[in-house]
């Protein structure tokens, strides 16, 4: 049983009388505790198909399956819970560290005492120091901040995690430790992930297997390795060419 | 004393020369500007021909479908200022009404003042029109405060929020914002704001004292009015920018 199941995926984004395609008919399995990285260029649709996985966004037609649950037959708000998404900018809430991780909790009636604990145990878990739970979560960097970003989404304890471009506001430095984090939280708390970057370095790192999608199309889903050293697509290949020819001299 | 159509004629040139400098500046507000000008005249004729047959009315269905005349092209201006809000019509349409209807009933079951037209209609006009400011600045800076939020919403919503729950802070935020006028304008009333109404029946001759209970009555009463509409208005509209899969409506 696969944890994550779309089937013929497609959305349209209706403006006036005028339908787009954003992306269309994609199927793909995600196996338990893998890390997905869905890749491709801007706006390809990468963003838009992940909101529809946590119903931010509605897909048009097609289907998604959670642990073969349909995810349109859960209530939105334990779809929510179960599949936690962190968005590209880390948009916390103004109060503090400490109240921004335990939203979550205190949405679900969890005691001040279990707040405060699973606050501390996360905080750790993201590598900040526990005194920061009591700062005011905006006077945080940016690299800190979408590190409780991450805490406060885990509170849940989510079986799947949905990451949006989270290094892709990041210096270099702070986009390695995110991407430690990520490996972390898939090898310690068992969580599966998908990850959309337009970062071959991030995916190459972290991806067990990589999705490419290419104006609404899924033109390629293989394993990391296979991605890079034997692509079978035409436009793979040019895809790996273009970033290549731009950042080649870096890329190792 | 009474004023000659010369002399209304006469304070409308001030209008005249606001339009003229609107237009110079090109603040885009001409037309509106003449348009409001030419409405009070009409307006206000046809509610003194309206008032001149039925203030004697006692009929109470009478005057209820005058008032809910009143309500309606309140409703109606106030929906149309911008498409501010889904259902925006009905949503002003039952908050002016809800202010109105209850303060109105209290007044009424303590026999305070009397089920005439010629009493109800202008307590009436007085408490919608500050219902109104407060269901516009209501639903105006919801929709302000939850575009410029949208991402802090959007967080929220994937943690597991309720569309209240989401909302709750912009809410309170727009709600202590529509408070304003009606705060500011009970702080000077007396002092810097002699109430139109007030005026009027100091020019009708009516005894200082006599016109400043009546005030005061309208005060409080245009207070609670005013409360009554902007919760209502929240409540109704916070849910108007969500589907009902809990997904913010672009
Ligand atoms: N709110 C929106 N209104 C109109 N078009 C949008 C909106 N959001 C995204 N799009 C369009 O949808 C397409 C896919 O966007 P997105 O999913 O954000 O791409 P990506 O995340 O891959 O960069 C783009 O063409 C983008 O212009
Ligand atoms: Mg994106």
């Amino acid at each position: 049983m696969s944890k994550i199941r779309l089937e013929k995926a497609s959305f349209q984004r209706k403006s006036g009388d005028s339908t787009a395609s954003i992306f269309a008919e994609i199927t793909l399995e995600i196996q338990k505790q893998e890390i997905v990285c869905l890749l491709g260029p801007s706006g390809s649709g990468k963003s838009t198909l992940l909101r529809c996985i946590n119903r931010l966004g509605e897909l048009s037609s097609g289907h998604v399956w959670i642990d073969d649950r349909s995810i349109f037959d859960l209530p939105p708000q334990e779809l929510r819970r179960r599949v936690g998404m962190v968005l590209q900018t880390p948009s916390l809430f103004d109060l503090t560290v400490w109240e921004n991780i335990s939203y979550g909790l205190r949405l679900k009636g969890a005691s001040p005492a279990d707040q405060q604990k699973r606050a501390r145990e996360l905080i750790r878990l993201v590598g900040l120091d526990e005194q920061l739970l009591t700062r005011e979560a905006l006077s945080l960097s940016i690299g800190q901040q979408q590190r409780v970003s991450i805490a406060r989404t885990l509170a849940n304890d989510p079986e799947v995690l949905l990451l949006d471009e989270i290094t892709s506001a990041l210096d270099p430095q702070s986009a390695r430790i995110i991407e430690d984090l990520i490996l972390l939280i898939r090898d310690q708390l068992g969580k599966t992930i998908i990850l959309v970057t337009h970062s071959m370095h991030t995916a190459k790192r972290v991806a067990d297997r990589i999705a490419l999608l290419m104006n609404g199309r899924l033109v390629e889903y293989v394993e990391t390795e296979r991605f890079f050293s034997h692509p079978e697509q035409e436009e793979t290949k040019q895809f790996l060419a273009a970033f290549m020819a731009e950042e080649g001299a870096e890329w190792k | 004393m009474e004023v000659s159509y010369w002399g209304v004629g006469l304070s409308s040139l001030v209008v005249v020369a606001v339009i003229a400098i609107a237009r110079y500046l090109r603040l885009g507000i001409t037309l509106e500007l003449a348009n409001v000008s030419v409405r009070v005249f009409f307006q206000l004729l046809l509610m003194g021909y309206v008032l001149t047959y039925v203030l004697n009315a006692e009929h109470p269905l009478v005057i209820f479908f005058i008032l809910v005349g009143m309500v309606v092209y309140g409703a109606y201006t106030v929906s149309r200022r911008e498409s501010m809000v889904r259902r925006a019509f009905w949503i002003t349409f039952i908050s002016i009404s809800a202010g109105i209807f209850l303060t109105l009933g209290i007044i009424l079951l303590g026999q305070v003042i009397e089920l005439k037209a010629y009493t109800i209609i202008p307590v009436v006009s007085m408490i919608i029109s500050n219902s109104m400011n407060g269901v516009n600045v209501m639903m105006d800076r919801l929709k302000g405060e939850i575009r410029s939020q949208k991402q802090q919403i959007e967080a929220a919503l994937c943690l597991g929020a309720s569309a209240k729950e989401a909302t709750e802070e912009l809410v309170r935020t727009a709600i202590r914002a529509s408070f304003i006028p009606t705060l500011n304008r009970a702080l000077t009333v007396g002092i810097v704001t002699l109430p139109g109404s007030m005026s009027g029946m100091i020019f009708a001759g009516i005894n200082p004292l006599a016109a400043v209970k009546y005030q005061m009555l309208i005060e409080y009463v245009i207070i609670g009015s005013a409360a009554i509409s902007i919760f209502c208005s929240a409540f109704l509209s916070y849910r108007e920018f969500f589907t009902k899969e809990l997904q913010l409506r672009e």
